[in-house]
């Protein structure tokens, strides 16, 4: 059954459409990536999912139910990470959390919520001393507090260092080994690949790329690149190659068998590829790609437009 | 969680935060008790044989007044600090409801505005010849309506002004109309005013405190309490219709 469901969901601000008309179903207990550059309608999203916006037109059904209409039975049952929320500064981690389970259902023991997002050692501290990863924390207990079926983390690991950020990814996966489903945002695509199992792409409003994160990645290049000898020619070369100074980069969707056919090669030329990385297509690659092609897109239109 | 328990830990944390603030406290304390209490008691001491009347007419005008600050000027900061440090879009992402954490904020801020006019009230019966009311029971509730419409029109200050800054500010021309209507500047001031704008005036919800809470100290007909109940249940019915249609959670970016 789909924990989450979102049927041609739309959403402007005035002229903006910061939503359009997108649809995606997330299994529960699957961890979904909701990824796309700043703007593109991660964070309203989250918030048309949260129940903090209406849509303009379209569903949304969080565990069933509509988070409008149902607000309470949602709330009760979900967790929300905001990217942006504020606290009272003069509280310490402990007290804030402690303050919290009077708001929540069926919450944790403040000590377990600390616990989990690792600030236990901070729970004596007052938040306005903590640092903005340690808040971030903060702001994932708080989102633990009631042991939520649906968890939303919109940039979860903004701020952390990265043995912090590994943390939290070990508390994402345990939360999803035990049945909770989580939608996230970020913008580190490892944190996305690393963490989801299913991902949406987002560019402008729309979803660009969405489904399996493995097939997804299956279906994209990867590409093997070297220093190009200095005595060879890019058109000598037994696979079609593209130059950037001196590193030439080869595509191909089996890239492993076309670094051996590269290796195979120079070695009957007594020649060495220096550098050699072989890379299978990555979150990031897609990402840039996707990237590349909206600005070459809104070039054209801009040029098009111009002209007209 | 019932919407009551919701409202009451709301309640609680807005105290909690309060009463821990000791500047915020002293603050208003000691203003509260200057201005409702010292200012009393020092024309009491200059006059030569203080009137019961006076008193009571100085009392009540400059309860309105710390009435009005400490429920519709409190309101409308501490509403606008919370939206502006993204506290109320923190406290909606847990399970409360909007009226939870509205409810909650006002019933914290009412009991402080009672908390200090019963001090208030407290040093003038014990230091002044002042008496205390016939009806308590009725004073209490007076105070304690009046309170909960003025934070409601707070709470409207905390949405209309545009600059959070401008908030505490922008309630002091309501400030000093509701003394000035009450009477807070005493009886001389008060008679200078053209007879529209005494209506006017009266129209304000310390007006109808006035007149509540004067029949509460000097007992009378409890029909009498119509008109100023009207006139109450309008001003909590207006400024309810604007927060349901008007009330901000997140900053104007």
């Amino acid at each position: 059954m789909a924990a989450i469901q979102v049927n041609h969901l739309s959403k402007s601000y005035g002229s903006f459409q910061a939503v359009d008309d997108i649809s995606f179903e997330v299994e529960a207990g699957a961890v979904f990536a909701l990824l796309g550059r700043n703007g593109a309608g991660k964070t309203t999203t989250i918030e048309l999912l949260t129940g903090f916006r209406r849509p303009d037109a379209g569903t949304v059904r969080v565990l069933g139910l509509d988070p409008i209409r149902d607000r309470a039975q949602v709330r009760g049952n979900v967790g929300i990470m905001l990217q942006e929320a504020g606290f009272f500064p003069d509280l310490t981690a402990g007290q804030t959390v402690e303050i919290w389970r009077d708001f929540t259902p069926a919450a944790r023991p403040a000590s377990e919520a600390l616990e989990l997002a690792g600030l236990t050692a901070k729970a004596k501290t007052k938040v306005r001393q903590l640092s903005g990863g340690e808040k971030r924390r903060l702001d994932l207990a708080l989102a633990l507090l009631g042991r939520p079926d649906v968890l939303f983390l919109d940039e979860p690991t903004t701020g952390m260092d990265p043995e912090a950020r590994r943390d939290v990814w070990e508390v994402v996966r345990d939360l999803a080994a035990r049945g909770t489903t989580v939608l996230l945002t970020t913008h580190y695509l490892e944190e996305a690949q690393q963490l989801a199992t299913n991902l949406a792409i987002m560019d402008r409003g729309e979803i660009v790329v969405g489904g399996d994160m493995a097939e997804t990645l299956a279906a994209r290049v990867g590409r093997v690149s070297f220093e190009l000898p200095s005595v060879v020619q890019p058109g000598e070369l037994p696979l079609p190659a593209t130059v950037r100074g001196k590193v030439a980069v080869v595509q191909a969707a089996d890239p492993d068998l076309a670094a051996q056919t590269l290796l195979s090669w120079a070695s009957e030329r007594g020649l060495r590829l220096r550098g050699l990385e072989v890379r299978t297509a990555s979150l990031e690659d897609l990402f840039l790609e996707l990237a590349h092609n909206g600005e070459t897109a809104q070039n054209s239109t801009t040029t098009r437009d111009a002209r007209a | 969680m019932t919407p009551v328990r919701d409202v009451l830990a709301v309640a609680r944390l807005g105290g909690r935060l309060f009463w821990r603030d000791g500047r915020a406290v002293g603050g208003v304390a000691v203003l509260g008790v200057c201005l409702g209490a010292g200012l009393p008691l020092l024309v009491t001491a200059s006059l030569r044989s203080p009137d019961v009347e006076v008193v009571l007419g100085m009392h009540l005008g400059l309860l309105a007044t710390l009435l009005t600050i400490a429920a519709t000027t409190q309101t409308a900061v501490t509403l606008s600090a919370r939206r502006e440090s993204l506290v109320l879009k923190r406290l909606r992402a847990s399970g409360l409801s909007g009226r939870a954490i509205v409810g909650g904020e006002l019933v914290n801020i009412v009991t402080q505005a009672a908390l200090l006019s019963a001090l208030v009230s407290v040093i003038l019966y014990t230091f002044t010849s002042l008496p205390p009311p016939e009806l308590p029971l009725l004073f209490a509730a007076c105070v304690v309506t009046v309170a909960g419409v003025l934070a409601l029109i707070g709470v409207v200050f905390s949405i209309v002004t545009r600059r959070p800054d401008l908030n505490a500010p922008a309630t002091i021309p309501f400030m000093l109309a509701s003394a000035l209507g009450a009477g807070a500047y005493g009886p001389f001031v008060a008679g200078l005013l053209p007879g529209w704008v005494r209506w006017a005036l009266d129209l304000l919800p310390t007006g109808a405190m006035v007149e509540i809470a004067g029949l509460a100290y000097g007992g009378g007909e409890p029909a009498t309490l119509t008109g100023p109940v009207l006139n109450l249940t309008v001003w909590a019915l207006l400024a309810l219709v604007a927060v349901r249609f008007l009330f901000r959670w997140d900053p104007r970016r």
